[in-house]
Formats: C-alpha cells, sequence, structure tokens
C-alpha cells in the first residue's frame, strides 16, 4: 500500500506534512553537475536531531557541510578515528566545516542542535580508492562552534561543483503529537 | 489523545522491509525475495543479530545474490581487549558485504547502511559487536564495504556465512528503506502516532532544570524488538551516565569493548564488572556537551547487545574525546519495560530522546 502523502521538503518548499514522533526526510538531493552548492532550510531548535547522508562522487574533492552557511575557517572542530590503508592513527584539529570524504565515499551523521548547546555531529565513512579497494574507514566526532539557532543546513564542494549522481539525504526528528 | 498505527509504506521515512529469524535449525542463507528497487529506494539500513554455529563465522550481504569473492572489498578498524588493528581485504576474499563476524554460539550485533543506487560501486559502513557471551565483548569493529558492481540494479539480497549451515537459530536479520514514491502531487496532512516498521519516538525529556536521572518508561522490550536511545546533554559536575534496562544495577552484569580516541591517542579496553552501560562522559565545565546514542537488542531469549557511541566533552572547537562501543546486558529473560538514564546532574537543557522499532 502507498499512503498518499509525502513529508519531503526541498529547500523550504513545503510538499504535505507528515505529523509523526520519527525522522523524516527533508533533503533529497541528486547532483546533476551544475550545482556548486545545495542547502535545506531547517530550525534546528525546533528539530533537535538530524540525519545527513552523503554519498560523494567527487573523485579529488570533499564536501564541507556547513550550518547557517559559516564558511568560517576554525568554527568547526573534529575527533577522528582513521584507517587509511593500514595505517591507524586519531587525529583532532579544526575546519570550515563538518568534513565529507570524497571519492565515492558514503558518509553518515548524527547532528544535534538543542537549544543554546553547541552543535555536534557524530560521523561514519568510507572512501573508495579503485578496484575492489576501500582505502579509508573513518569515524569522527564533530562541533560546530555555535550555540545560535540553525536555520540551514549546507553542502558545499571543497571547491567546483558536484559530480553528477552525488546524492544526499537529510532525515530531520519531527514533532510530537 | 491519538491513538492507532498507520501502516503501508510512507514516504521520507525508513521503513522495515525484511524481519527474519532463523528457527527450528541452523542455515546456510537467507534470501530476501524481489523486495528492493536500489536505484529508487537508495537507502538501506540492516540490523544484524548473529549467532552462529562455528568460530569466525562471516555474515555477508549480496546484492543479488552476487556471492563471487573477486567483488568485494573491506576495510575497517577492530578492538580487541587493548588490541586496535587493520582488518580489510581487497577482493578475493569477502564472497559479500561484510556485516558481522560471530563464533559458536556466541552472538554478534551490528548495523550497517548501505547506499545501493547504481553508477558507481556500491558501499556500507557499520559497526559490529562480536563473540558477545555472559559479560563478555570479545571484539568491535567499524567496517566499509563496497561491490565493484557498477551498474546493476539491486532487487534482492542473500545473506550467506562462510560454510554449511553456519547462521545459527536465533539470528536476526531487519532491513529498513528509504521510501521514495513518484508521481502524483502530495498535498494534506496526516497525524499519527505510529508507523509500522519505523523508527518510532516514544519518549523525549528536554530538562527545563538539571536532574539526576531521566526514566523512559512503558516499554514493552518483546514487541519493539530494538530500541535506540539518543542524548546531548551538559553537566554541572564530572560525570558519565549510567543507562540500565529496567534500572537494573547488578554489579558483573554489564560488559564492553570500547574504541576511543584522545587527540592523537587511540585506546581499546574490554571489562565485563560494570552495573550499567556508561555512555558518555562529561567534564567539570558545565559549558561542555556530550553527544551519545546506544542501539540495543531488546528481545528476550538471549542476553541483550548493544552498539552505543559517544563524542565527549567538547567546548568551542575542541572535540576532547570519540568513543565507540559493543555492549551487553547480561540478561536473557526479564523484558525490558524501562530504561533509566542516570547521572550526577543532567543540566537543564540535556535532551534525551527514546525510539522503539516496531516491527
Amino acid at each position: 500500500m502507498q499512503a498518499k502523502l509525502n513529508p519531503q521538503y526541498v529547500s523550504g518548499t513545503a510538499q504535505g506534512k507528515l505529523n509523526f514522533p520519527g525522522f523524516q526526510e527533508i533533503l533529497n538531493f541528486t547532483s546533476v553537475g551544475s550545482e556548486s552548492s545545495i542547502s535545506v532550510t531547517v530550525d534546528g531548535d525546533v528539530d533537535k536531531e538530524y540525519k545527513v547522508i552523503v554519498r560523494n562522487l567527487i573523485t579529488d574533492q570533499h564536501i564541507y557541510m556547513r550550518m547557517n552557511a559559516d564558511a568560517g575557517a576554525t568554527s568547526y572542530g573534529y575527533q577522528r578515528i582513521y584507517n587509511d590503508g593500514g595505517n591507524i592513527s586519531a587525529a583532532r584539529g579544526t575546519l570550515s566545516g563538518f568534513y565529507v570524504n570524497p571519492i565515492k565515499g558514503l558518509n553518515e551523521y548524527s547532528i544535534f542542535t538543542p537549544t543554546g548547546f553547541l552543535k555536534t555531529g557524530f560521523m561514519t565513512a568510507a572512501r573508495y580508492d579503485s578496484g575492489t579497494a576501500l582505502n579509508v574507514s573513518y569515524i569522527a566526532g564533530s562541533v560546530y562552534n555555535s550555540t545560535s539557532n540553525i536555520t540551514s543546513l549546507g553542502f558545499y564542494p571543497a571547491s567546483g561543483n558536484f559530480v553528477t549522481g552525488t546524492s544526499i539525504i537529510v532525515y530531520a526528528r519531527r514533532s510530537n503529537l | 489523545m491519538i491513538t492507532g498505527m498507520l501502516s503501508g509504506l510512507v514516504n521520507g521515512v525508513q521503513q522495515v522491509v525484511f524481519d527474519y529469524e532463523v528457527t527450528g535449525s541452523a542455515v546456510s542463507s537467507i534470501s530476501t525475495g524481489d523486495i528492493f528497487n536500489g536505484d529508487v529506494d537508495g537507502l538501506y539500513t540492516i540490523i544484524t543479530l548473529q549467532v552462529a554455529t562455528a568460530s569466525s563465522s562471516i555474515l555477508h550481504f549480496c546484492p543479488n545474490g552476487d556471492t563471487n569473492a573477486n567483488n568485494y572489498g573491506a576495510r575497517g578498524i577492530y578492538a580487541g581487549d587493548t588490541t586496535v588493528a587493520d582488518s580489510s581485504y581487497n577482493g578475493g576474499t569477502l564472497a559479500g558485504l561484510r556485516l558481522s563476524y560471530a563464533d559458536a554460539n556466541k552472538v554478534s550485533f551490528g548495523v550497517t547502511t548501505l547506499y545501493a543506487k547504481a553508477g558507481v560501486v556500491r558501499i556500507s559502513n557499520g559497526y559490529f559487536a562480536r563473540g558477545i557471551s555472559g559479560t563478555t565483548v570479545s571484539y568491535l569493529w567499524v567496517t566499509g564495504s563496497m561491490w565493484s558492481n557498477t551498474t546493476d540494479n539491486i532487487i534482492n539480497g542473500t545473506f550467506t556465512s562462510s560454510g554449511t549451515n553456519l547462521i545459527n537459530v536465533g539470528t536476526r536479520i531487519i532491513i529498513l528503506k528509504s521510501n521514495h514514491f513518484t508521481g502524483g502531487i502530495p498535498t494534506g496532512i496526516i497525524t499519527t502516532p505510529k508507523i509500522a516498521g519505523t523508527w518510532t519516538r516514544v519518549g523525549s525529556t528536554i530538562l527545563e532544570s538539571a536532574a539526576s536521572s531521566v526514566t523512559f518508561s512503558g516499554l514493552d522490550g518483546n514487541t519493539a524488538v530494538c530500541y535506540y536511545l539518543s542524548m546531548s546533554f551538559k553537566s554541572s559536575t564530572t560525570a558519565a551516565p549510567a543507562v540500565r534496562p529496567n534500572n537494573s544495577s547488578t554489579a558483573n552484569t554489564y560488559g564492553h569493548q570500547t574504541l576511543f580516541a584522545q587527540n592523537t591517542a587511540l585506546t581499546a579496553l574490554r571489562g565485563g564488572t560494570r552495573n550499567s552501560f556508561l555512555i558518555g562522559w562529561n567534564g567539570t565545565y558545565s559549558g561542555y556537551v556530550t553527544q551519545a546514542d546506544l542501539l540495543i537488542f531488546s528481545k528476550t531469549g538471549f542476553i541483550r547487545p548493544s552498539i552505543y557511541r559517544f563524542v565527549e566533552n567538547i567546548s568551542g572547537t575542541s572535540v576532547e574525546g570519540i568513543s565507540l562501543c559493543g555492549g551487553v546486558w547480561n540478561n536473557t529473560s526479564d523484558n525490558i519495560t524501562s530504561i533509566v538514564c542516570s547521572m550526577a546532574n543532567f543540566a537543564a537543557g540535556s535532551q534525551l530522546d527514546l525510539y522503539a522499532l516496531y516491527t
């Protein structure tokens, strides 16, 4: 059975509404190769939590996920555990966004945006090399150094456009009844 | 008060499309039938409780039944006691996407996400806790896997293991798919407290003032099958939240295998003497934030395995630590009717949500 409703919101355009205490898709984007960014309007103080899945097909460029379009060079921090070609390491640092791996990488973030709190995320990722080799397996914790309400989640290739087929899905925690 | 459950597939949510438990006798493989349309669905989440009849049994997922090991690769990190090591294979070894390993009559528990659209190699990410017995969690894995096929739409799948009849009684596999229907102009509003086969929030607390515990009651672990707890919290004191099914605080009934990083230091540790799941840690500065979540298999009949993770003691742009843990509550019989989260101080604004998966 297919229910006759669609709770998707794309760039803030409502297409019906489902009141349901769970996670609902608010962005389902597949690039045609001409976009240099994509964002979705949100209300972080209301939603509180997001699930983000990105398959990034850009070969040599990562993507930054940014909140409120803040591209400050040191607005975001991370702590990661990283297996790169069999070499396992850990590191801490700052970036201008939540990091999204390149090279057909599959990236998943759980993001919290509680009112008055710093905005945080937990990321899991794998990155493709060639043949049957994955060169990277990766988990990371991230923070956006702001307690302001989040009104947008944006995705920005480090340079140039998305590659055709790059996919971004965002689920938002939605209302109680 | 609105009651009832909306059934049928609903756009914009992830929903269970496959739920299989091995009963009677062990099997060599499990087929899903033609339930997928990977190019449309895109995203799948696979939750696995694996019980094996022999040691080092791998549970694979083979899209479209492809068991050719030359088409799969994996990279991962495993933690076993104090050891952290690489666990990676290029083609020729793994006969499917790696979901978990299990050992004879021990439990493994994991969750895997697969992005299925064709056009490029298909990649999955996952975690699993392996070799769970009593309060011992032998190993913890982080794993990415890939299927080199770039063209074929995924329409079905087969779960296999590394030998004959290795998938033992009690193994349970649940698949959620992302629903994307096309056609028509969607309008209108539907309000429902529950949608069959989805993660449904069954409890939510945002503290208006500090508290030392939050209780989610009225649960039925046998009906829900799995619970997912998510938290973002601060604390005015140095503290770690203790999470307890049924508020059970008996010593030596909780075990864990932990992988932890703090700056460049990487640590693994195992333990079996706790009286709770310890999920996260917050330092002495009240402005610090910790994010944590826990997935637990709640059905009776098995010890209750879990995967939990946290990003802790966050201040400014400094993330002090990250942890991934496989955990177990060594109780096979008590139905989970509540989950209690306790800490010396959950500061005002802390948010705790509990979701149930109704299959």
